[in-house]
């Protein structure tokens, strides 16, 4: 079987997909390109990240990045419901502290400062990593407890030319449909792409009311995604790229449990436009990116003639040079700019912030390429007060099958542009979240002809002095109000096994997070030795996968510990474990391909809920096909 | 495969295992449910209720009882007794002949329980209901936010009989004075305080106030009306506005400064005195605790009777009718369990107890 990598492909088949196992499991030991971004490549060699593998892409192409990352990653994603707001929690940092970044530039909403997950698409990207741990140097403000990457592939230049097309559809519980296509174009110098879909779900699943089983109203989702992208290789050395991502989703927004009905709706809408350039040489590389992010956010409730507009924008420019001095030592010098404003009726007038930053990442690399160490260093300057950012990880190989790493980075996070200034409830006095992020670990690889074994555990720990936490009941504030400690323990683990031309694959994550108030400001505060509210203190997942020829079949089981919905532990939602069931397949037919992908979402049916009062749905399906074709 | 990779794993399987018996324990899953259930009322009994509203949007408001005879304090009372949460942002209560009526306004609800047992008798469908000024036993009137209506209720047979359309936006607070039911529209538009004939059920008279939007409304010793207004975080400025009875005539009037905010007034049982809450809610002003003026003076205070420290604020006044001691609610950011402080006439701490998230008003009762 012929073996082709995923970044080939626009629709990789299920044969690929155990290809692309196999491909992995031989080339382990390699330093592999797990981003095009170099300060994830080559200046993080002692973080803890974990990259989704290409036959998690493909199961769940047609589902957003919340259900993704709730399923196979260990993070905890706090969602609001089935389409709903869903943020992350990296070990215990807020969703402010667990940043998003699309290519390189950060995403989340300028006025928030977080990302809803949920509309992050899966089938938009060709790349996800979830890096663990603060980096804050090497990204900047809000990089606390970690962060996720998504990046775009632009179709490679191909000097015969090509061209490649697909259509999907998809269909499935709650009236959920979509339509999609992709269409690829490449030349010698010139490639462009273009994805977009379209889809609607009325949402309306049944759920326990109060020992009544009702159905779910005023739940439906409708959006539009595209993305764009087309570069040019001037010459050898030089590419300039353009990608030009907008999507509009309307949600309505369903009642929780102590709600009697919910007219609520949200429009968000977001444009995100990116320009690249970059210079390849012998031993020096440059680049520059520039970025320009416009979000609006349109809140609607008619039952209290509520209406609420949030335009928030984000200018992001960042130039760098990579220089390589050679197979010892590496530098790379960029500097980050990002000016934020927010246009909201609420405020007073159109607010600012702007940060510039300067930041250089070294590299050295020894003891016959067993140590690489990475030194980093930021300067920023956000508005009036500025800050140092030092970092260092480092990664030493003790065998060939025993890397040991560890990562220590001073880390910090300033208060939004919400928290500062919005009306009723901003806090100009805020000061910003800062402390130390310290983890160390390793990762075990083993493989046989057959057999393929891998073991990472991490140990983490986190300071954060002036922790930002929203009082308030008639009007909400935020206030620095503690000092929080985090800590745990996380591993991933998997065991491949090939018998004839049968894999099979199990696999296992687990994570352990104590992240409790440990000094406050408050007076009579509850909160001390607590844990901090929707963090987990155990979660897990567990995978077991079949592939045979065209065939592939997951079953995905997930554990979610209980959560405190207040800072002193009175009230808490419980624990919860799911089912979910991926099936694929695929079927090459010379160049085109035929791909049909089936989910089944908590197959055993459970009532739970992730945030209190807001239930989930039960089991329900989705099925997707698609077909591309080539040229 | 190699055996030093084998012993490693079994290594690292024996350290996991030694690793999770000495990591903390999920505890069993409390939700707030677990409270203690008071024997039935019995005649000549006293009680505070404390009407603790929650956090917004998570449905955990709860109700405490303390019986003032030997101080024993019942936890989440309503969930208890009735096996089920009470709902989202439980504003306050009332009580109408024997039965007391539950202002719970983030679910649109007001739930209705017998004052002996506390059990439910049923409930009124009022969208976001604030307060209830009971008229009779077979009419009370209901504020509503977000709306220009005051809800009528039959609280005998628990049913909304009609609504009464207010010239302003947000009914809030209420008060009877005579056949008048003075009405506050907490509208920031507005600076009239209205008035409903509560033999016609119509809107009858507006007396124009030194302030915008009206939101309480208080008789003093002598009648006089003082109504409090202002929403100092949407630029209306406080303010006090005493008016005759049944009269547009000020008599005096007081404005706060910028961000000065009283909320929630209360009289002492003499109504010499009047008490209110200065809320500053984001710190950046020192107006933050308890203040306390006599109806005959000439100045509002400057400080505190009883303040509140850094990042504190209050948030639920009560006048203990027969002690006179002053009851002052801590909802500690609303993001845990709140305290209640009881103060005596002069000011100093006498007790506190712990009571649910948000602790935001008081209602005494004797049967």
């Amino acid at each position: 079987m012929v073996i082709i990598t995923l970044q080939l492909l626009v629709v990789p088949t299920a044969a690929q997909v155990t290809d692309t196992l196999r491909e992995v499991k031989i080339k382990a030991r390699k330093e592999q390109k797990i981003a095009k971004d170099e300060r994830l490549n080559t200046f993080s060699p002692g973080l803890d990240l974990v990259a989704i593998d290409t036959v998690h892409f493909i199961a769940y192409e047609f589902q957003d990045m919340a259900t993704l990352l709730a399923q196979q990653v260990p993070v905890f994603v706090k969602s609001y419901g089935i389409n709903n707001l869903a943020t992350l929690n990296f070990r215990g940092a807020s969703a402010a502290q667990s940043q998003v970044y699309w290519n390189g530039v950060p995403v989340q909403n300028a006025a928030l400062g977080i990302a809803d997950v949920s509309l992050l698409p899966v089938g938009l990207m060709n790349r996800v990593n979830v890096v663990y741990g603060s980096s804050s140097a090497l990204w900047g403000s809000g990089n606390v407890g970690g962060a996720l990457m998504v990046e775009n592939d632009l179709p490679d230049f191909d000097a015969d030319g090509s061209f490649t097309q697909s259509v999907s559809a998809v269909a499935g519980s709650f009236d959920h449909y979509r339509f999609g296509l992709k269409s690829d174009l490449s030349t010698k110098k010139f490639a462009a792409g273009i994805n977009l879909f379209g889809q609607s779900l009325r949402n309306d699943f049944t759920y326990n009311r109060l020992g009544i089983e009702q159905k779910m109203e005023n739940a439906a989702l409708r959006s539009g995604v595209g993305l764009v992208q087309a570069g040019y290789k001037i010459n050898d050395n030089n590419t300039v790229s353009f990608k030009g991502w907008y999507q509009q989703y309307y949600r309505e927004i369903p009642p929780a449990l102590f709600e009697a009905a919910s007219v609520k709706n949200q429009r968000d809408e977001s444009l995100r436009l990116l320009l690249d350039w970059q210079r390849k040489g012998d031993k020096t590389d440059y680049y520059t990116k520039l970025s320009y992010i416009r979000d609006n956010m349109h809140y609607r409730d008619s039952a209290i003639s509520l209406e609420s507009k949030n335009i928030a924008n984000q200018l992001y420019g960042e130039a760098g040079i990579n220089h390589y001095f050679n197979k010892n030592h590496r530098l790379l010098v960029f500097t980050p700019i990002q000016l934020s404003w927010l246009n909201n009726p609420q405020t007073i007038a159109i607010v600012h912030q702007n940060r510039y930053a300067l930041a250089g990442a070294y590299l050295f690399t020894g003891i016959k390429n067993k140590l690489n160490v990475s030194v980093n260093v930021r300067g920023e300057v956000v508005d009036d007060n500025s800050y140092l950012l030092p970092g260092l990880n480092a990664a030493y190989y003790v065998t060939n099958w025993l890397k040991i790493r560890g990562n220590v980075q001073r880390t910090y996070r300033v208060p939004t542009l919400n928290e500062l200034y919005y009306i009723p409830g901003g806090n100009p006095n805020l000061k910003p979240e800062q402390g130390w992020n310290q983890d160390v670990g390793y990762d075990i690889q083993e493989k046989e002809t057959t057999f393929h074994i891998k073991h990472s555990l991490s140990f983490y720990n986190r300071n954060i002095d002036d922790w930002i936490l929203w009082f308030g009941g008639a009007i909400w504030t935020p206030h620095n109000i503690a000092t929080v400690h985090s800590r745990g323990l996380q591993t991933t683990n998997s065991a491949e096994y090939l018998f004839r031309k049968i894999l099979f694959k199990l696999s296992g994550n687990f994570q352990y997070t104590l992240a409790t108030t440990e000094a406050s400001y408050l007076p009579g505060d509850g909160s001390i030795g607590m844990q901090i509210p929707y963090t987990p203190r155990y979660q897990g997942q567990a995978n077991f996968s079949v592939s045979w020829k065209d065939f592939y079949i997951n079953y995905n089981h997930t554990y979610t510990g209980l959560r405190y919905i207040t800072t002193d532990e009175s009230f808490s939602i419980a624990a919860y474990q799911l089912g979910n069931v991926q099936f694929i397949y695929g079927k090459d037919f010379g160049d085109n391909t035929l791909r049909f992908t089936l989910q089944c979402n908590n197959i055993w049916n459970k009532e739970y809920q992730v945030v209190n009062a807001r239930p989930m749905p039960g089991i329900n399906f989705l099925a997707g096909l698609s077909f591309a074709l080539r040229n | 495969m190699d055996r030093t990779v084998y012993k490693t794993l079994g290594g690292i399987c024996l350290f996991f295992a030694l690793l999770f018996t000495a990591c903390e324990k999920d505890t069993p899953d409390p939700n707030g449910s677990n409270g203690t259930a008071p024997p039935n009322a019995t005649p000549g009994e006293r009680n505070v209720y404390v009407v603790c509203e929650g956090s917004l949007g998570n449905g955990n408001s709860s109700l405490f009882i303390q019986n003032l005879t030997d101080n024993t304090t019942y936890d989440n009372v309503y969930s208890t007794i009735n096996g089920e949460f009470l709902g989202d942002v439980f504003q306050s209560m009332q009580k109408i002949d024997n039965r007391l009526f539950l202002c719970v306004n983030n679910s649109d609800k007001i739930v209705v329980v017998d004052a002996s047992t506390r059990k439910k008798l049923g409930e009124i469908a009022v969208p976001k209901p604030r307060y209830i000024l009971p008229i009779n036993s077979n009419k009370a009137y209901v504020s509503s936010l977000f709306s220009n209506k005051v809800y009528i209720i039959d609280p005998e047979n628990m049913r909304v009989n009609g609504t009464i359309e207010m010239p302003a936006q947000n009914p809030e607070g209420m008060m009877l004075l005579g056949n008048k039911a003075y009405v506050c529209c907490w509208d920031t538009a507005n600076n009239k305080v209205h008035t409903i004939d509560i033999a016609t059920d119509q809107v009858a008279d507006a007396y124009e106030l030194a302030g915008y939007a009206p939101h309480a409304v208080l008789r003093d010793a002598d009648n006089v009306v003082w109504v409090v207004a202002g929403n100092p975080n949407k630029g209306k400025q406080a303010s006090f506005t005493c008016l005759a009875p049944h009269s547009d005539i000020v008599l005096k009037s007081f404005q706060f400064n910028n961000l000065e905010d009283p909320v929630k007034p209360v009289l002492n049982t003499s109504r010499t005195e009047i008490y209110y809450i200065g809320v500053a809610y984001n710190g950046t002003n020192n107006y933050n605790g308890i203040f306390k003026m006599n109806v005959n003076s000439n100045a509002l205070p400057s400080t505190p009777f009883i303040p509140a420290q850094n990042l504190q604020y209050f948030w639920a006044l009560g006048i203990d009718p027969e002690t006179g001691e002053i009851y002052v609610g801590d909802p500690k950011g609303f993001t845990q369990k709140g305290s209640v402080g009881v103060y005596t006439a002069s000011g100093e701490l006498k007790r506190s107890f712990a009571v649910g998230v948000g602790p935001g008003n008081f209602f005494f009762d004797e049967l």
